[in-house]
């Protein structure tokens, strides 16, 4: 209680039923008894045989302020006396309900505690009101626990120290235990835990805010979305956790009004998420709007297979964030795990932009084919980031597992550009796969295929600067694949920067480039063991490239699956492509197997990028002129050249 | 139920604006011009089905026909009204109302600052400087009046 005062307090309270209203008697003029019948009291006009007492105390009240306290099967109102005459306060049992008249035009706090297995709180205003939730524990087995018709900003205060609990009945008519029709800003450092039986857990038809104050918010069941906003979600603090789940962890829909702001959109920059959701084609973040994400930390789990959509007569699976829109990611850190069929760390339709951030997306299941049909409507593959637009990756580090049959580690279906950023892949397919173009300027890119391609382009392939460490499997897939086998819209690799080795089966030989001066590259054809390092020498004997292969090519070789047809040697040997900015057109150089490393020498994933990385040279196999667009350096016992 | 109320306010007490007035009495105003002042604090108001207000106060219980009742409103005042009934008035720095200005009321002034005396004894006459309470500046007033500096009903 508030005894800030050396004075001393008095209050008149009016007591109607579970209703009292608390007046503060320096705030009061004459009282009028008006036809003997009633007491009008600042305004408000009591019926006198509705009135159970009035009594005089020297407690002290605030203003403004309604309070609700639940105990069992009864809730009693406190109503601030400056404000009654605008609220109409309404209990049966511990069913309350609050409204505010029009003419209200200062910000009311409601404040809510106690416990109640049977009862319910509904507040209905036109004007922006501070909703405390003070270790309240209220389930409503018919409806929704607590639901705020009031359209304007309902500022959501988590007490300190405390914590709220709401449930919801089942089978009923409500969106959400907790429900929200205004825009919802949760603050303070208490804890909010939902179970919604019905529906969603949290339902807000306008923006829900979370400021950095902010505690936790916990869905721990939910028949649909733990959490399903309208409008926006931004998230500056606190954390949510989302399980038990019939459907997303977090759904974010647009608005019918286009002019809304940041209308579908989730904005992240601190706090936590962690989801957990298991049903088919289920999302742990969905927005229909753009995702920003500049910080935070996110975890979200998917473990539900894929499942047919009847009505756009296509495959869905799961995805860990799911975007309908762009999705631009400078900060913070993701952790996706999808393990079920079809399911995929990143799903986008619009353009990825990724600056900065760490981003770990692991996704184990295996394609999930619907029916018998052979098309890609049938099918949902899983993917590590699948993206409808561009990709560019301008910083960041992203790491992508994928383990399961047909699961590419990062696809783009439209062009996808690496300018900065450390991008390393494993992945069972395509470790990274763009429909048109893909353009690599900077960065350090590490992809291991295990059965496709390692870098594939579906149109050229052009590499311009950073690091690049790329496997493919063996014959016939490649280190770097572009379309040059597509007469209907050929590609091709263009080397023109960049330090990069690239080892497979096969690979697509580097063409040349209009308007563009190419980088030499040498080509090695042959039987390279797991850890040997090759070396590249200058004709004085100066090492420009070094490189310590990590992976095993066994022998047997083999098809990928869904690979190309013809047949092809296999013997465990491989093509290897080799280029540097310090390999100078028309030098001679000498290319070495067995070569020592030395101690210390900076690698990316077994690329000594940096030069002058041999204590030893090992045995050569061969010297040539560096030449454009590229030289075979040797070509002994296999490799196809396409 | 009070507990319960109790812990509301707890709920309910949060920084806004909060007055720090205490009045000693609630004022029952009936339409004949009768005012009955009872002790405000711990008082309690019911209603009955006959139209009757009972009331319970420090000092008892009193009954008031609502259909008699004209107003209530708190106030310092603790006079009744009865009408036609001239109220009476008392010199100011008459403190023990017994017409007169005099050391006496000078020496009552003097106890309650010391802790002799209590100002409740004498109905509001000791705050001859209509302060609202009783400090030195009532023993300045008293000497004026005694000097013939000041003085009125």
């Amino acid at each position: 209680m508030a005894l800030g005062s050396a004075y001393a307090q008095q209050t008149m309270w009016v007591h109607q039923g579970q209703v009292h209203y608390a007046y503060t008697t320096s705030q009061l003029d004459t009282m009028p008894v008006v036809d003997a019948t009633s007491l009008t009291v600042l305004g408000k006009t009591f019926e006198l045989a509705q009135v159970d007492s009035i009594n005089v105390t020297s407690e002290e009240v605030a203003d403004n302020a309604i309070g609700v306290s639940y105990a069992g099967d009864k809730a009693q109102v406190v109503v601030s006396g400056n404000i009654a005459t605008h609220i109409e306060a309404t209990v049966k049992g511990a069913h309350v309900a609050v409204l505010q008249d029009g003419d209200v035009a200062t910000e009311y706090t409601y404040t809510l505690s106690g416990t109640s297995t049977n009862g319910s709180f509904y507040q209905d205003g036109s004007y922006k009101i501070t909703l405390r939730l003070n270790g309240l524990t209220l389930t409503n087995p018919d409806s929704a626990a607590i639901n705020i018709r009031d359209g304007k900003r309902i500022a959501i205060e988590l007490v300190e120290g405390t914590t709220t609990t709401l449930v919801d009945g089942a089978n009923g008519p409500q969106k959400a235990a907790f429900m929200v029709n205004g825009h919802s800003e949760f603050k303070s450092g208490g804890a909010l835990v939902i179970s919604g039986n019905t529906k969603h857990g949290f339902w807000g038809d306008e923006y829900v805010e979370l400021k950095k104050t902010v505690g936790s918010i916990t869905v721990n069941k939910a028949v649909k979305d733990g959490m399903s906003i309208n409008q926006y979600l931004e998230m500056k603090g606190g954390t949510i956790t989302i399980s038990g789940v019939g459907d997303d962890g977090i759904q974010v829909d647009l608005t019918d009004d286009e002019t809304d702001e940041l209308n579908g959109q989730v904005i992240i920059s601190g706090g936590t998420i962690n989801v957990a959701v298991t049903a088919a084609a289920a999302k742990g973040i969905n927005a229909e709007g753009e995702i920003t994400i500049s910080g935070g930390s996110i975890t979200a789990t998917t473990s539900g297979g894929g499942t047919w959509d009847s009505d756009e007569s296509k495959t869905k699976a799961c995805a860990g964030i799911k975007g309908d829109k762009t999705i631009d990611i400078s900060g913070g850190t993701l952790n996706l795990t999808s393990t079920g069929a079809g399911g995929k760390g990143i799903s986008l339709d619009g353009v990825l932009t990724v600056s900065g951030g760490d981003i770990t997306i692991k996704t184990s299941g295996n394609r999930y084919t619907y029916g018998g049909g052979n098309s890609s409507d049938y099918r949902s593959s899983p993917k590590g980031i699948k993206c409808d637009a561009d990709i560019n990756i301008n910083g960041g580090n992203i790491k992508v597992t994928t383990t399961g049959n047909y699961g590419e580690g990062i696809e783009s279906k439209a062009i996808l550009t690496i300018n900065d950023g450390t991008v390393e892949v494993n992945s069972y397919d395509d470790g990274i796969n763009s429909k048109s173009d893909m353009n690599i300027n900077g960065g350090f890119v590490f992809v291991n295929a295990s059965n496709n391609d390692g870098i594939d382009s579906n149109h050229d392939l052009n590499i311009d600067g950073g690091v690049v460490v790329t496997y493919g499997a063996s014959q016939p897939e490649c280190g770097l694949d572009a379309a040059d086998d597509d007469r209907s819209n050929p590609g091709y690799v263009h080397i023109t920067g960049g330090t990069l080795v690239a080892v497979g089966g096969g690979t697509s030989y580097p063409r040349a480039f209009t308007g563009h001066t190419l980088q030499p590259v040498f080509i090695y054809s042959g039987s390279v063991s797991q850890n040997t390092s090759l070396a590249l020498n200058d004709a004085s004997g100066n090492n420009v490239w070094a490189f310590t292969q990590l992976r095993s090519y066994t022998s047997g070789g083999g098809w990928a699956p869904g690979g190309p047809g013809g047949g092809g040697p296999g013997g465990g040997s491989q093509t290897i492509v080799i280029s540097s900015p310090k390999i100078t057109s028309g030098s001679t150089y000498t290319l070495y197997t067995g070569a020592t490393i030395k101690s210390g020498a900076t690698a990316f994933h077994g690329l000594y990028y940096q030069g002058d990385a041999v204590q030893s040279n090992g045995t050569s196999v061969g010297s040539k002129a560096a030449t454009t667009p590229y030289t075979t350096i040797s070509s002994s016992g296999g490799g196809w050249n396409w | 139920m009070r507990h319960s109320i109790i812990l509301l306010l707890l709920a309910v007490a949060v920084s806004f604006t909060v007055r720090a007035d205490a009045y000693g009495y609630l004022r029952f105003v009936q339409a004949d011009g009768t005012e009955t002042a009872l002790a405000a604090d711990g008082l309690k108001i019911t209603f009955d089905t006959e139209g009757v207000a009972s009331v319970t106060h420090a000092d008892g219980t009193a009954t008031f026909g609502l259909d008699a009742l004209k107003s209530l409103v708190f106030s310092d005042d603790g006079e009744n009204v009865t009408p036609g009934v001239e109220p009476v008035t008392y010199k100011k720095g008459d403190v023990n109302a017994d017409g007169e200005v005099t050391s006496a009321d000078l020496a009552i002034v003097v106890n309650i600052l010391a802790g002799l005396d209590d100002a409740a004894n004498y109905e509001g006459r000791a705050d001859v400087n209509g302060d609202n309470d009783v400090t030195a500046a009532d023993i300045a007033a008293i000497v004026n009046i005694l000097a013939g500096i000041d003085g009125e009903e």
